[in-house]
C-alpha cells in the first residue's frame, strides 16, 4: 500500500511539473510574432487610425476606422503630431489644422505621453518602501541624489545612506512638518517617480491614514507640505507621477474603482477621464497629448479601447476593436484540445510569480479521451489489470496528457 | 533504534556536510567582502537606489547555493550505499524498511535545513549591515525560494540515488529539476511573495516519494 501511495505522490509532482513546461515549451514552438497594434486619433480627418501586424515578417495593414487602407507615408502624415520629425524632414512644417498653424516648437511643447502599465500600479509589484527625496531646487543644472532616504512608519523618518543609521533631526523636521499640515500617520500609499533624470523634481504625493493626500518636497532642505484637496474617500489606489515642463498634470491617479483621473497643477484639481471597459489589472493605458486633442488608448492582449477627447477632456470620439494577435488561432484550439489545463508561473501583469491553475474548458475533453483510449491501450498491452489499477485511468480522466505520460512512465510495480 | 538510525546518518554525512557548511560560510563571507569594497568604491545612494529602484540583486550569487549543498548530502548519504549495496543491510534492520528510509531522508533534510537556516541569518545580518532594514528583509524574502530549492534538491538527489534502474534515474531526476526550476522563475526581488506557497506545499509529496525507489531496490523489481 505504502510503495503505491508513493508512487501516486511522483506521479502528482511529474504532472505539477508537466503542466508548467509542456505548455511552456508549446507556445515557445506554435508562437508566431506578432506585435500590439499602434491606434491613434487623426487630427487631421478626424477618425481613429491603426497600424497593426498581421503576420510573419513585416505583414502590416494600416487602415482608419472605416476600412481605408493606407500606406506608411500617408500614415505618419494622418497623426503628425506624433511624426512630427518626419513632417519637418518632408517639408510639410508649419502645418495647418482646423485653422490653427503649428510649428515643430509648438508641436513639442505640447506634446505629453502618460503611460500605466498593470506592472506600475503600487499592488502589482514589489517595491521596497524607502525613498529618496530629492532638493527640488538644487541650485545646480542636474538633480542629484541625497544621502539620505525615507521611510513612512508612524512618522517620516529618515536614514542616512553611509551610516545607514536614523537621521534624528532631519526625522523630527519632515515628521513636525507632516503632523502641522494635518498629516495623519502611517501612511496609506508613498508616490513619486525616483529618477534623477527628469527636468525637475516635484517631490511625493503621501496618502495618510485618513485617506488625505498630501504633496511633500524638500526645498533648499527644508520640509514643504500641502495637504491638497483630493477627497478623502475617492479610495486612491495608485498615483503615476511624471514632471513634465509643461507643468499641467502632476501624474495619474488611479482609484480602487478602476477610475483614471489627472492631478493638475491648477490648485491639485482632478479630471476623470472618460474611460470605458478599461481594467487596469489587465490593461495597458497611454493617454497621447498633442496639441489639439488628448486621446487615451487602453489594450489587453484580445481588445484595444481608444477614446479621443478635446482640450478639456471632453469625449469626442470612441473606437474599440480585436486586435490581430488577439483572434483565436489553430494553435490556440490545439493547445486547449491537448492540454487540459497548465499552470502560470509567470505574469508580465504583474511583478510576482504566479502559481495558478488555469483550465482550458470544454476543448479539452478531447484530449483526455484521447489520453484515456491510449491509457487503456497500454494497460492491456502491458497486461496489468484495469479493476486493479483503475486510479491511474482516474488520474488520466482529470489531467489528460500529463496523467498519460505519468501513468507510463511511473509503472506500477507487480 | 530511530535515533540510533539517525545518528549513523550523521556519522555517514559529517564529512560532507561540514564541507557544505564550510562553502556556505565561504560564499557569506564573500557577500560582506563584496558588499564592503562597493560601499568603499561607490557613492552609498547609488547603491540604494540600484538595490531599491532598478532591483539588482547583491546577493543574488547564493541563489543556486542551497542546491548545490542540498545535492551534496544526498549524494555522501545515498551514492556509496547503493554503490556498494550496503543500502541492502540497513533495510534488514529490524525496524520497518518505510520508517529507516523516511528517517535517513530525515537526518538529511535535517541537515540541509540547518545550513539553510543559517544562510537565512547570515543573509540579513549582512543585508542589514549596510542597507536598511526592509532592504534586509527584502532579501530574506527573495532568498526564500532559493533556500527551499536546497530541500527539493536534496529529497531529489535522494529519490535518484536510491532508484534501481538507469532509466528510471532519468525520469527522476527530470522530475526533481523541473520541480526545482519552479523556484528560479524571476529575476526581481521578492517576485515569490505570493506564490511561493503553493509548490513549496507540492513540493513535500517528494518525502513519500523516495519509498517507491526504496521499496523497488528491497525487491529488485524493475
Amino acid at each position: 500500500m505504502v510503495p503505491r501511495l508513493a508512487r501516486y505522490a511522483l506521479i502528482v509532482l511529474a504532472i505539477v511539473v508537466m503542466s508548467v513546461y509542456m505548455p511552456f515549451l508549446y507556445h515557445k514552438v506554435s508562437e508566431k510574432k506578432v506585435g500590439k497594434t499602434q491606434l491613434f486619433f487623426s487630427p487631421v480627418i478626424k477618425k481613429f487610425v491603426f497600424r497593426e501586424m498581421v503576420g510573419e515578417g513585416h505583414n502590416f495593414v494600416t487602415q482608419d476606422e472605416s476600412g481605408n487602407d493606407y500606406d506608411r507615408m500617408t500614415f505618419e502624415t494622418l497623426i503628425p503630431f506624433v511624426y512630427y520629425k518626419n513632417m519637418e524632414l518632408w517639408g510639410k512644417l508649419p502645418m495647418t489644422i482646423d485653422g490653427r498653424t503649428f510649428d515643430k516648437q509648438t508641436i513639442k511643447e505640447n506634446r505629453q505621453v502618460f503611460e500605466l502599465k498593470p506592472r506600475m500600479i503600487a499592488d502589482r509589484s514589489p517595491r521596497i518602501q524607502v525613498f529618496p527625496l530629492l532638493e527640488s531646487k538644487p541650485g545646480v543644472t542636474r538633480l542629484r541624489f541625497p544621502e539620505d532616504a525615507f521611510r513612512m512608519t508612524d512618522r517620516m523618518e529618515f536614514i542616512n545612506v553611509d551610516t545607514n543609521t536614523v537621521d534624528q533631526g532631519l526625522t523630527d523636521k519632515f515628521t513636525n512638518a507632516m503632523k502641522q499640515a494635518g498629516f495623519v500617520f502611517p501612511a496609506r500609499l508613498t508616490a513619486g517617480r525616483v529618477s534623477i533624470l527628469k527636468p525637475f523634481d516635484e517631490g511625493f504625493f503621501v496618502v495618510d491614514a485618513n485617506g488625505c493626500t498630501y504633496h511633500v518636497k524638500r526645498v533648499r532642505g527644508e520640509p514643504v507640505v500641502v495637504k491638497t484637496p483630493i477627497p478623502s474617500d475617492l479610495g486612491i489606489r495608485n498615483i503615476k507621477m511624471m514632471e513634465n515642463k509643461k507643468k499641467e498634470i502632476y501624474g495619474m491617479l488611479l482609484t480602487n474603482k478602476g477610475d483614471i483621473h489627472l492631478i493638475t497643477y491648477d490648485g491639485y484639481g482632478l479630471i476623470k477621464l472618460p474611460l470605458m471597459d478599461y481594467n487596469p489589472d489587465t490593461m495597458d493605458l497611454k493617454l497621447l497629448i498633442n496639441p489639439l486633442y488628448r486621446t487615451a488608448v487602453y489594450s489587453d492582449d484580445h481588445t484595444i479601447h481608444a477614446v479621443a477627447m478635446d482640450s478639456r477632456y471632453r469625449p469626442i470620439s470612441r473606437y474599440q476593436r480585436v486586435m490581430f494577435s488577439g483572434r483565436t488561432t489553430m494553435a490556440d484550439t490545439v493547445f486547449k484540445a491537448l492540454f487540459p489545463f497548465w499552470i502560470k508561473t509567470t505574469d508580465k501583469t504583474s511583478g510576482y510569480s504566479r502559481f495558478d491553475v488555469i483550465w482550458n474548458g470544454r476543448l479539452a475533453l478531447i484530449g483526455i479521451a484521447l489520453s484515456l483510449f491510449f491509457g487503456i491501450t497500454v494497460m492491456y498491452a502491458r497486461k496489468f489489470s484495469i479493476r486493479k489499477y483503475w486510479p491511474d485511468l482516474a488520474i488520466i480522466m482529470f489531467t489528460g496528457i500529463y496523467g498519460l505520460i505519468s501513468v507510463s512512465i511511473i509503472e506500477p510495480e507487480r | 533504534m530511530l535515533s540510533s538510525i539517525l545518528y549513523k546518518e550523521w556519522l555517514k554525512v559529517r564529512l560532507f556536510w561540514g564541507v557544505a557548511l564550510v562553502l556556505n560560510i565561504g560564499v557569506f563571507v564573500y557577500l560582506f567582502v563584496d558588499l564592503r569594497h562597493l560601499f568603499t568604491i561607490e557613492h552609498a545612494e547609488m547603491i540604494w537606489y540600484q538595490a531599491f529602484k532598478i532591483g539588482t540583486l547583491h546577493y543574488a550569487y547564493m541563489k543556486y547555493l542551497l542546491v548545490i549543498t542540498g545535492v551534496i548530502i544526498g549524494a555522501a548519504q545515498f551514492t556509496p550505499e547503493m554503490i556498494g549495496h550496503r543500502f541492502r543491510l540497513s533495510l534488514h534492520l529490524p525496524v520497518r524498511p518505510n520508517s529507516m528510509v523516511l528517517c535517513c531522508v530525515l537526518a538529511g533534510l535535517l541537515g540541509v535545513a540547518v545550513i539553510g537556516m543559517l544562510d537565512a541569518f547570515m543573509l540579513y545580518t549582512i543585508i542589514a549591515r549596510f542597507f536598511p532594514r526592509e532592504g534586509a528583509e527584502s532579501a530574506l524574502l527573495t532568498a526564500l525560494p532559493w533556500l527551499f530549492s536546497g530541500l527539493v534538491a536534496y529529497l531529489g538527489t535522494a529519490l535518484t540515488a536510491m532508484e534501481p534502474r538507469l532509466s528510471r534515474k532519468f525520469v527522476y531526476l527530470a522530475i526533481a529539476g523541473g520541480f526545482l526550476w519552479l523556484f528560479y522563475q524571476g529575476n526581481d526581488y521578492e517576485t515569490y511573495n505570493w506564490a511561493l506557497w503553493k509548490p513549496a506545499l507540492i513540493s513535500m509529496l517528494f518525502i513519500p516519494s523516495v519509498i517507491l525507489p526504496a521499496y523497488r531496490y528491497r525487491n529488485r523489481s524493475s
